[in-house]
């Protein structure tokens, strides 16, 4: 049984990041960038879903969200199911997420 | 009598704590039954977890005589609103609904609360919501709802009894309570996590938990402050709003206009249930700017009209199947009521059917 240690790390003021596993997923230059931005309620996940399938093993996607149920609950729980590596970052300033998952 | 200003902050706070507690537990219905099929079943044990809490909280509250208001200085006790068996009117209204929301992306309480999160699509689906609503009971397919509810095709228990789920089979109530709780306390906590803790939301247990604690305090609040036991509900009460704002009571038919059950507010005649159509949205923007998750939202311009689409069959849907995921799905379950009952069955029904039509299938055809 995997387990996965959460770690918070609150970098600056103005973002919060959350982590699973204790390698940083965060990339300045991921292999593909994903726009949810306004997007209802279930698109963010069934976009991340389809985009993710078309990654090859050990690529890293950086999903733009802006929904909370999608970048806090059903994004990280579809990552962690399928033993993806996730790491969220909140732009609180911004009013939205920027969640990186790395296909493993 | 309860005063006006009791009325008017009860139904507030009770939408406000529901709009906060949707918020932060990301507790949306239309999810719950959606993300079955996708082998996601963390918010539909959310929901089960609800009807749990609400089911054995409401009918406590009726057996124990602690539901009733103050008429004439004498405490006068209520039942809980069990809404008549109408099969072709549930059925068909529930499997409309359930298509609708889908499209609209959130069920009843889910358009509303995130309205407050910011998402101009949203205020379209609560728009067409309404507009669904209005032309079932007033318009274009108000011949046809008519059929649906007419006198002839009520089903009844007996002579004149609302059939439950205990009457049908003639047993005990709280029997009937006791063995779908244990089902859907099993099916809820089994092999699940109930206290990892979602970042900064509720835990889906909490949300469960809370929104049928907040359930059972409107059953409580809608008799005592409201007059009349509706519980938690949206549809009916989203029509009372708006025909309140346009046209001045909360019926549109001032002859209709129930003292008990509603008071002048700044010239309009609102129902205390109405309230919750503002007070939802308040609460779930309360919880979500504490959370720094509000900002406005703008989805491409296909899927607003798609968003205002949905709200319109989901309209059409919950006037039709006399409720919707709330109304029927957490208030009218908990009542035992066979409507409530079958209406949701069509609901689950309706969402899978879309989703199958609108998410699984072009997904699928884009893998080629």
């Amino acid at each position: 049984m995997l387990v996965n240690e959460l770690l918070t790390t609150g970098s600056s003021n103005s973002c919060t990041t959350i982590r699973r596993n204790t390698m940083s997923v965060k990339t300045a230059t991921p292999d593909q960038t994903l726009d949810t931005l306004g997007r209802v309620c279930p698109y963010p996940l069934l976009l991340t879903k389809k985009a993710l399938e078309k990654l090859a093993s050990g690529q890293t996607i950086k999903v733009l969200c802006d929904a909370p149920a999608s970048a806090e609950d059903s994004i990280p729980r579809y990552a962690e199911k399928q033993g993806y590596s996730f790491e969220a970052v909140k732009l609180d300033d911004k009013g939205y997420w920027e969640l990186f998952i790395k296909k493993s | 009598m309860v005063s006006t200003l009791a009325f008017t902050v009860t139904g507030l706070i009770v939408g406000g704590a529901f709009g906060f507690v949707l918020q932060r537990g990301r507790f949306c219905v239309n999810s719950a039954f959606r993300e079955v099929l996708f082998e996601d079943y963390t918010m539909f044990r959310a929901y089960l977890l609800a009807v749990v809490v609400t089911m054995i909280g409401a009918n406590l509250l009726e057996d124990m005589h602690w539901l009733g208001h103050f008429q004439e200085g004498a405490f006068v006790a209520g039942t809980l609103y069990r809404q008549a068996f109408v099969p072709w009117a549930n059925i068909i209204g529930g499997y409309i609904f359930g298509m609708g929301i889908v499209l609209a992306g959130g069920c009843g309480s889910g358009i509303l609360y995130r309205v407050g999160e910011g998402n101009l699509a949203y205020v379209f689906a609560v728009f067409g919501f309404f507009f669904g609503i209005a032309m079932t009971k007033f318009g274009f397919l108000k011949p046809f709802y008519n059929w649906t509810i007419a006198p002839e095709r009520i089903v009844w228990k007996g002579e004149d009894t609302v059939p439950t789920l205990y009457n049908i089979i003639g047993v005990n109530k709280w029997i009937v309570i006791a063995v779908i709780s244990a089902v859907f306390l099993v099916a809820t906590f089994k092999g699940s996590k109930p206290f990892v803790k979602a970042k900064k939301g509720y835990s889906w247990s909490l949300a469960g938990l809370l929104a049928g604690l907040v359930a059972v305090a409107a059953w409580w609040a809608s008799e005592y402050y409201g007059g009349k036991a509706r519980g938690l509900s949206f549809t009916g009460p989203l029509r009372e709003f708006f025909l309140a704002v346009f046209f001045g009571d909360y019926q549109n038919n001032p002859a209709a206009v129930n003292p008990i059950e509603s008071r002048n507010i700044f010239g309009m005649v609102f129902s205390w249930s109405s309230l919750y159509v503002l007070a939802v949205p308040l609460g779930a923007f309360i919880s979500g700017k504490l959370l720094k998750e509000v900002k406005l939202k703008v989805p491409p311009a296909d899927e607003l009209f798609k968003v205002l689409l949905g709200g319109f069959i989901m309209g059409i849907g919950a006037q039709m199947g006399g409720g919707c995921n709330i109304g029927h799905s957490l208030t009218g379950v908990s009542t035992l009521a066979v409507s409530s009952w079958v209406a949701t069955i069509f609901i689950i029904l309706g969402n899978w059917t879309m989703v199958y039509f609108v998410l699984i299938r072009p997904m699928r055809a884009l893998d080629v």
